[in-house]
This record gives C-alpha cells, sequence and structure tokens, in this order.
C-alpha cells in the first residue's frame, strides 16, 4: 500500500504498520543487494579462490583439519583446540605456528623445516590435497600430483588443467582428473600465473610463477613432516577401503598397487578422492 | 545413476528405490493439484466451508503448520544472535522445514481466499487495524527470508560449486545471514502473536475473546509461546523421522536432548500462562460478558475433555516429560514429550478455530459442527505431500547435516 492507495490516510496506524513493512522489506532487500555487490567485488578482486578453499575447508571432517604440529607429536603447541587447524592450512597466519617458530622450533619438525629459507631445487613441497610445488632454477614452480593419487585414480581418462597465462589461488580447484564418473578436483599449492603446462608425466600438471617476490610456501609439508602425513593419508586410505569398522592393521610388507581404482572396483572413490583432495 | 548429485561420502538408496518413495507424495500432490485446480476454477462451493464456519480445515493447517514452523525463526535466532553454534547441526532442517511449512501456508492461503488474481489486494488495500493484514505481510515477508536462507543451501551443491560466483555468492549471503535471523526472528514474533491475536479480539465470539496488554489480547503472548516451544520439538522429530528411514545418525544425540530441553522450558512457561489466561477467562472475562465457561463445554464434542487435554496431556504431562534430564537421555520420552507438544499446538490451533466457531453465542443459535469436503481434505494432504517431496529432494540433493558422515560408522573410522 502506498498513499497514493485510496483507503491510505495518514495517521498514526498507516503511518506506523506501514512504516515497519516497508523498513523491513527496505532491509531485506539491502542487505540482499550488499551482499550481492560484495560478491561481485569479491570476483572482481580474485577472491573466488580464497572463498571457494574456505568454504571446502569449513566443510572437512575434523579429521582432514588436523594441525600439522600434531603430526610430530607437539600436541599443545598450536592454538586451535583438539589439534584442529582453524586456520585453513595458512601456517603464516596460525598465532601457534609463529609461536613455535619463535621459539626455535624445538622438537617440532615442521617448524626446524622451515626455520631455512626457500626450498632447494628439486625438493617438493606437499600441499594436503595431494598436490605438490618444486621449485625450478627459474624461479618459476612445477606443480603436480602426488605418488598416493596417481596410484589411486591410475590412468585418467581425462587431464584439465588451466591453460598458459591463468591466474591460480593457493587452495582453490585449478585442475582436474577424471576416472569414469569420479573426478578428482585439485587445490592449486600456490598463487600465481600458469606459464606452461605438462602432459601429466609422472604426475606433472603446470608450471607456475609464483606471485611476489617471495612465494608463500609456509602451509606446505616437506621432508619428514609429509612423510608422517603421508602414512597418516594411508592409513585413511586403508580405512576407507576396509569398509565399515575397519582398522589400520600393522603391515604386513608389500607395495602399493598402480591402479587402487581398478583393483579395488566396489569402494566409495568418489567420496575417497574427495576426502584426498579436499574439496567436497 | 544420480551419484554424481549426490553429496560425496553421503549414502542414500538408489535411485528407483527413492522414485518409488516419491510416487505416492507425488500422486497424492497430483490429487491436491486437481482439488486446487476445481477451487480456484469453480470457486469455494467445493468445500463445506460456510457463514458461519469462514474458517475450517485450511486455516487450522495454516496455524498448525506455522506454529510447528516457528523451529526456523528460532533455532536460527539461538543460533546467529544466541551464539549457539551446535544447533548449525539441524538449521539446514529448520530453514527447509520453515520454507515447507511457510510457502505450504501461503498455497493453502490462496486457495482460501477464493479469488488468487485478487490477492494483492490484501497489500494494496490493506486494512491496518486487522490483524489478519499483519499476518498476511508478516508471512510474505518471512517466505522471503527463508527463501534467502534456503539459497546458500542450494549454492553448497556439489556441482554448483563449479559454476563461477556460486560459492562467493554463498559466502557473502552467509556472512550476512544474522541480518536475515534478526528480520526473521522480528517478523515471526509478531505474526505468530497476530495469528493468536486475531482470535483474541473476537469480541463477538467469547470463547474466543481475550482481554490483554494495550492492543494486544493475552492469546497474542500464547500463540508465540506455544510456537517457540513447538518449533525446536518438531525439527527434533523430523530429523529422528528422517534418520529412522535413513537408517543413519545424522546428529550427536545431544542435539536432541538439548532442543527437548528448550521445549520443555518454553512449554512450562506456556503452560503457567495458559493456565493463568483460562482462570482469568472463566473468572473475569467470561463473567463481565455475561456468560459462564461451562456454557462452552456442554455441547456434544467439545467436552471439559478439551481443555483438560490441553492443558494437561498436551501441556503438563510433555513439559514434566521435557524437563527432567533423565528422561531426556532416553529417546521414547524425548519422542513422546515432542509428540505431545507438537501434537498439543496443533490441537490448540484446532480448538481455537473450530470450537471458536462451533459454539452458539447468541440465544437463538444452536451448536453447528463442520467436516470439510474431499477438496478441502485434498489440498491439505497435497500441501503435506509436497513439503515431504521437497524435503526427500533436499535430503538427498543437498548436505542438510554437516556431522553426518563424521557419524556414520562406515566412514570407516577406527
Amino acid at each position: 500500500m502506498l498513499p497514493t492507495a485510496y483507503e491510505f490516510h495518514w495517521d498514526l496506524g498507516h503511518i506506523f504498520f506501514l512504516g515497519i513493512f516497508y523498513s523491513v522489506l527496505t532491509v531485506v532487500a539491502a542487505t540482499l543487494g550488499y551482499a550481492a555487490l560484495r560478491a561481485v567485488r569479491d570476483v572482481r578482486r580474485r577472491r573466488a579462490g580464497d572463498i571457494a578453499w574456505h568454504e571446502s575447508f569449513v566443510d572437512l571432517a575434523a579429521e582432514r583439519r588436523h594441525c600439522r604440529h600434531e603430526f610430530a607429536g607437539d600436541l599443545a603447541s598450536c592454538d586451535s583446540a583438539g589439534k584442529v587447524c582453524s586456520h585453513e592450512f595458512a601456517c603464516d597466519s596460525c598465532p601457534g605456528h609463529a609461536a613455535l617458530a619463535a621459539a626455535g622450533g624445538g622438537s617440532d619438525i615442521s617448524v626446524r623445516r622451515h626455520a631455512t629459507a626457500r626450498p632447494g631445487l628439486g625438493e617438493r613441497l606437499f600441499h594436503r590435497g595431494h598436490t605438490w610445488v618444486e621449485p625450478r632454477a627459474d624461479g618459476t614452480f612445477d606443480v603436480g600430483v602426488d605418488d598416493l593419487l596417481q596410484r589411486c585414480l591410475g590412468r585418467p581418462d581425462r587431464v584439465t588443467v588451466p591453460g598458459v597465462g591463468t591466474r591460480v589461488q593457493a587452495g582453490a580447484a585449478v585442475a582436474e582428473l577424471q576416472r569414469g564418473r569420479v573426478r578428482a578436483r585439485l587445490a592449486s599449492p600456490l598463487t600465481g600465473t600458469v606459464v606452461a603446462t605438462a602432459d601429466y608425466d609422472g604426475g606433472r600438471l603446470f608450471r607456475v610463477q609464483p606471485l611476489g617476490a617471495v612465494p608463500r610456501l609456509e602451509q606446505l609439508l616437506r621432508a619428514e613432516e609429509a612423510r608422517i602425513w603421508m602414512l597418516r593419508e594411508f592409513e585413511l586410505l586403508q580405512t576407507r577401503l576396509g569398509g565399515a569398522g575397519a582398522v589400520p592393521a600393522l603391515a604386513d610388507g608389500g607395495e602399493m598397487v598402480d591402479d587402487l581404482m581398478a583393483a579395488c572396483p566396489d569402494a566409495d572413490w568418489d567420496a575417497i578422492i574427495g576426502d584426498l583432495c579436499l574439496l567436497p | 545413476m544420480d551419484r554424481h548429485l549426490i553429496p560425496r561420502g553421503l549414502e542414500r538408496s538408489d535411485l528407483p528405490r527413492f522414485l518409488l518413495w516419491l510416487l505416492p507424495w507425488v500422486a497424492v500432490s497430483v490429487w491436491g493439484g486437481v482439488a486446487a485446480k476445481q477451487l480456484f476454477g469453480d470457486g469455494l462451493y467445493h468445500t463445506n466451508m460456510d457463514n458461519r464456519f469462514a474458517f475450517g480445515l485450511w486455516i487450522i493447517l495454516d496455524l498448525a503448520i506455522i506454529a510447528l514452523g516457528a523451529g526456523a525463526f528460532f533455532l536460527g535466532f539461538l543460533t546467529y544472535l544466541m551464539r549457539r553454534h551446535e544447533f548449525k547441526q539441524v538449521l539446514n532442517t529448520a530453514v527447509i522445514v520453515g520454507f515447507v511449512c511457510y510457502s505450504g501456508a501461503i498455497a493453502t492461503l490462496a486457495i482460501d481466499v477464493g479469488q488468487p488474481i485478487r490477492a494483492w489486494f490484501a497489500f494494496w488495500h490493506a486494512n491496518v487495524h486487522s490483524m489478519l493484514t499483519e499476518v498476511t505481510f508478516c508471512i510474505t515477508c518471512y517466505l522471503l527470508v527463508l527463501a534467502i536462507e534456503y539459497v546458500p543451501i542450494v549454492l553448497k551443491h556439489r556441482r554448483l560449486r563449479g559454476v563461477p560466483g556460486a560459492l562467493v555468492l554463498e559466502f557473502n549471503l552467509h556472512r550476512l545471514m544474522v541480518v536475515f535471523a534478526g528480520v526473521g526472528a522480528f517478523l515471526s514474533f509478531f505474526h505468530q502473536g497476530s495469528l493468536g491475536g486475531m482470535f483474541g479480539v473476537l469480541n463477538g465470539r467469547p470463547f474466543a475473546f481475550r482481554e490483554g496488554v494495550g492492543i494486544w489480547p493475552s492469546t497474542f503472548f500464547l500463540f508465540i509461546m506455544s510456537a517457540i516451544a513447538a518449533g525446536p520439538s518438531f525439527i527434533m522429530l523430523i530429523v529422528m523421522i528422517v534418520s529412522k528411514f535413513s537408517r543413519k545418525q545424522l546428529v550427536d544425540h545431544y542435539i536432541y536432548s538439548r532442543l527437548g530441553r528448550i521445549s520443555g522450558i518454553l512449554l512450562s512457561a506456556y503452560v503457567i500462562a495458559k493456565l493463568v489466561d483460562t482462570l482469568v477467562w472463566i473468572f473475569v472475562t467470561l463473567p463481565g460478558q455475561g456468560f459462564d465457561a461451562a456454557e462452552f463445554y456442554r455441547n456434544e464434542l467439545f467436552g471439559t475433555w478439551v481443555l483438560f487435554l490441553e492443558l494437561t496431556v498436551f501441556g503438563l504431562l510433555p513439559a514434566t516429560i521435557l524437563l527432567s534430564r533423565k528422561r531426556l537421555e532416553r529417546t521414547p520420552w524425548l519422542v513422546a514429550g515432542a509428540f505431545l507438544t507438537c501434537f498439543g499446538v496443533a490441537f490448540n490451533r484446532f480448538v481455537f478455530t473450530l470450537q471458536t466457531l462451533s459454539v452458539p453465542t447468541m440465544s437463538f443459535d444452536r451448536f453447528m459442527i463442520y467436516w470439510p469436503s474431499w477438496q478441502e481434505w485434498a489440498v491439505l494432504a497435497g500441501v503435506v505431500s509436497y513439503g515431504v517431496i521437497l524435503y526427500s529432494l533436499s535430503f538427498r540433493y543437498l548436505n542438510l547435516f554437516p556431522r553426518e558422515r563424521e557419524l556414520q560408522p562406515s566412514a570407516g573410522r577406527p
């Protein structure tokens, strides 16, 4: 109803009631408009990747968000209660991680490792979504898929990588491997611009020129720390493939097959791959 | 066949079985649609409503589902404004149940109005002194709010995640959800109250007429209290039913007992208020108008058992059950308490709608009763079926329960 309607009178009842009604509508419309404007602004500022990673992270089960310091046995070190990361694996923004670094690392593998500066040539740093980066002499980084994920997927039917010149965001999905109906959406381990693509040889996907002079690599796992994490991932895979009630058992030797998906066709690979890649 | 549309890691029945589940509900919806078509085409003469029973089955349905849907605004209020984040486990369900309840109520009202092409009259030629106008404005606005709250749940669908900007919009909507929760609480507070106030101001219907505070009769506050008491219980029952049907634990068990406890506390407050209101009505309001309360309970069908049931079986009993920590830990007691609470609020709306119109008010009046036509039953059944279908689709394709996956033994955890 507007003042143009013939029933309208400029009395307290009409002004009060319609005033509240139009105020509510205004608040709803303004909030909706504000959300839409912010969304447009975020897309223009290329924050979509960050947001996508944030949304994926909050959906992860607690067991997939373990603090890296827990791998090394330094349980009380991180500020996140219950050994669960609350910083989206961005260790450079975590006070607990900074405190450990300031204290010199102590027995903690991750901090001790990160006390060293840039990784050496050929040294692989692992993202928790089973991608890795490998520094090159020209300042670029190769990005690829780790051995565990390669063995899970076997030979993918389709590999989709970002084109040259594409800007990739750490944590955001950048590439996709498809085997049958199972799709592995892969998170970028670092932020930068794609300068070359690879043919999936040895799991290599593309090459990135990182953003800024000093690339943000602190969130990535290295050497001993990565080895412990990978063992955890094997355990997870074992329990997932074992079905209901399965528990990791003592290893009795043997080697992982090259094509787990073909070896265990009845497993819920859609869920397993989603879990490994940290992207729902 | 539709595995790629189901959230990763969630187990759902195979597609043919799911379609078989939907089939009877779709059939009932079609039945409701046929009735609605008749009513839209030919008019309300297909119903058994008349000048005496201007309110019938549909208004009872509307009042009941709007009260039961109060869980949406109340849990939103608790989660976003009171920062009780544990209720995020059931918040998606609360939003969808609320959306189903309010959209179903508005659809039923559109049929009840009889001339849907003139539905806009309620907004453009509004009588601002009418409680019904307030209800119309508030439930329409609140349905809009519920639709906005539903959008982020849909945008998190695994296939939509790949759509550029979908997650960004979801993220920004989610950040501002506190505003929508606040607006929802404000709107719900007033329309739940106005639905009660609508009866309380009926001067010519002494069974319903109540005195109160300012322009608000006591029923205004009683309807709010009963709705927020029943809302959490209804959400709890829905989650329990879904859990039973899907044979999965969907939320942590403590959520049920917390919802039950909240219902118990609010229901206790409601029962006390209802008791005081009834006593004031019997000993002050009615004598002041020259009536005796017993007159309203001398008729066939509506005896004093109605009052007894409302106050004890659907009031004191569930309140006692839901206030006991020991009983809250035991599922049968919890279900019984929640069921009695929900049934009680629906029964209260039934009594206020039907008994108010049935009992004679003039010396030449006689007691009358009304029985709905099949078209009225069909519309009711259609609305219920629509709710089941929408919720079933949402449960299958959207991640309604954030903890569902972690709570499954098949997740293979030690």
